[in-house]
């Protein structure tokens, strides 16, 4: 074979291997991209990344995010377990990868940095080539990104610097977004506990217990809130709303109807009389779109029972579950909220007695929609087969059989109850009382 | 004693397929031995002695790959052979289950052929270095 026939055939070979690489890298860059579209959790972005990259591009990877106190270990992988593990010991209290990782998120420039450690327990030239580069995204270094060759491993064609520094704004764009993704549902959630009582009262008459998820699908704020409001005269008022729609314009409208109807109910307004001063207020703000739905049941305790009235403004009425069992519908329906001038709702008198629960609800309730239809069919049943319950229990029964039937969380749901206590009972507090609240 | 064996515990053919031509191309002197279940492994262990590297898919019919592991592992005899789970899922949960069930390694099924390749020949090179170191 001629001497020019050689050097023709190791350039064909080359080419052919150089075009082999550029599809690996391509087809890497494509399946990660895949992957990291498909996280919208930042630990777990980083450590899917880390395992992805390991064994494809390098024997070992380590993630770091800038903190306060300098560069954090967030994921470190290995080919070899044994080595990973060294890796996770060594690493965080390591000098010399610390300094280097420094030296990047200072500069934001990309460094070929294997690790010669001079620590004692150290990982003396196991790592002779390395690349880290910096993870920015709009134009912040948050942290860096290092992978390395064992000097056990075969030599890597995809470890170099440009194709490194690639993945890396890869991985940084999608850990900006899983970081802007966690923020806002940290900003739902603060939201959402201002729009809900943090506590409900705990009292020697009544027993109150709710429960409240979020439907998670937009990450939107809830649009149902529920109250328990002291009033004059040692009453209390039992407040259960649906507003239209989700998101930013539902949790203002959220927001204005429950503290108005809590201002209103503890200064003595009755609830037929405070809904309608809502209805005046939402229709004030001009929005025809804006409505809801609410309802309000004030209930006064009185020698074996209590007394009260049932007003609902467009709401799914309440149910009564006497201490027997029998489940009893109470109220009658009114207009909802912020579509008519003149709201036209009525007090409906109400009676418990001694161990009776009243059960509020939301249409998150009765449309959760099962293989069988709606759970509407359902919820006199569910609230009649354990008569005797506490509060606690009848709400927690409900809100788990509601969450077993459904395909999918579609709405939000929202659940309150009261059970009236027997006159023994008075001034005890069972444990279990109080408000849970889930989709957090 | 170590051979040039890698031991595939893979239940889908186009996976064997795929790692069998990779292999081919990269560790000409490596055989690849090949069971279809989970349940086949310490059997095959017992009766042919160490390979080089068992390379174990996780969801299989039958015993899985979690539990061929942990059957392995309880035998002190193949507490030393180096066995890497070949998955699809890159759950952070799934890795580590796999790591307490005592895996050596954890390596993910890439899309591509050329991915695969690559991961395997990384994989393989690096036990059968360290076999030898």
């Amino acid at each position: 074979m001629s001497e020019d026939l050689r050097a023709r055939l190791r350039r064909a070979e080359d080419e052919l291997r150089s075009q082999v690489d550029a599809q690996a890298r391509l087809a890497f860059l494509a399946a990660i991209s895949l992957e990291l579209d498909s996280s919208h959790e930042v630990d777990e972005t980083f450590l899917r990344v880390s395992r992805m990259m390991v064994p494809a591009v390098a024997d070992a990877c380590l993630v770091y995010l800038r903190d306060d106190g300098g560069p954090r270990l967030v994921a470190a992988a290995h080919l070899d377990v044994a080595q990973e593990r060294a890796l996770r010991a060594h690493v965080p209290g390591c000098p010399t990868l610390v300094e280097r990782v420094d030296e990047v998120l200072r500069s934001g420039t990309p460094i070929e940095s294997g690790v010669e450690c001079v620590c004692a327990d150290g990982l003396p030239a196991r790592y002779a080539d390395g690349v880290l580069v910096p993870l920015r995204a709009r134009g912040r270094v948050f942290g860096g990104l290092w992978l390395a060759r064992d000097r056990l491993g075969a030599d890597s064609r995809m470890l170099d610097v440009g194709f490194v520094d690639d993945l890396g704004r890869r991985v940084a764009l999608a850990v900006d977004n899983a970081l802007l993704h966690r923020q806002r549902r940290d900003n739902v959630i603060a939201l959402q506990r201002r729009l809900l009582p943090p506590t409900l009262p705990r009292t020697p008459q009544f027993e109150f217990a709710a429960a409240y998820e979020v439907a998670d699908v937009s990450l939107d704020v809830g649009g149902d809130f529920y109250d328990v409001v002291r009033q004059p005269g040692g009453a209390f008022a039992l407040v259960v709303g649906d507003v239209c729609g989700r998101g930013a314009s539902a949790a203002g409208l959220n927001g204005l109807s429950r503290h108005t109807l809590r201002l209103l109910l503890e200064e003595g307004w009755s609830p037929a009389d405070a809904l309608a001063r809502l209805n005046r207020s939402i229709r004030d703000e001009g929005n025809l779109a804006q409505f809801c739905t609410v309802l309000v049941v004030s209930l006064t305790p009185v020698d074996g029972g209590a007394t009260g009235t049932v007003t609902s403004a467009g709401h799914p009425l309440p149910y009564r579950i006497e201490a027997g069992g029998t489940v009893t519908e109470c109220g009658r329906n009114g207009q909802l909220l912020g579509v008519f001038p003149q709201l036209r709702t009525e007090d409906v008198p109400i009676r418990l007695g001694v161990g009776d629960t009243l059960f509020l609800y939301t249409d998150g309730v009765t449309e959760a929609r099962g293989p069988a239809g709606l759970f509407e069919d359902r919820l006199a049943a569910e609230l009649a087969a354990a008569p005797g319950s506490s509060a606690a229990e009848t709400v927690e029964r409900v809100r788990a059989a509601v969450t077993a039937y459904r395909r999918s969380a579609a709405d939000d749901v929202a659940i309150l109850a009261a059970r009236l206590r027997a006159p023994d009972a008075e001034g005890m507090l069972t444990r279990d009382e109080g408000v849970g609240a889930r989709g957090e | 004693m170590v051979n040039d064996v890698v031991l595939l515990v893979e239940d889908s053919d186009e996976d064997v397929e795929a790692v069998r031509r990779a292999l081919r191309v990269t560790h000409p002197a490596v055989r690849v031995e090949h069971v279809s279940s989970g349940g086949e492994l310490v059997p095959w262990l017992s009766a042919s002695g160490r390979p080089a590297l068992v390379l174990l898919d996780l969801n299989m019919p039958g015993l899985d790959g979690q539990a061929a592991l942990q059957a392995a592992r309880e035998r002190a005899e193949f507490a030393e052979i180096p066995i890497v789970v070949f998955t699809s899922s890159t759950r952070s949960g799934d890795v580590d289950r796999a790591f307490e069930a005592g895996a050596s390694g954890y390596l993910v099924k890439p899309l591509s052929f050329q991915l695969l390749q690559q991961s395997l020949a990384r994989t393989v090179t690096y036990w059968l270095t360290k076999a030898e170191a």
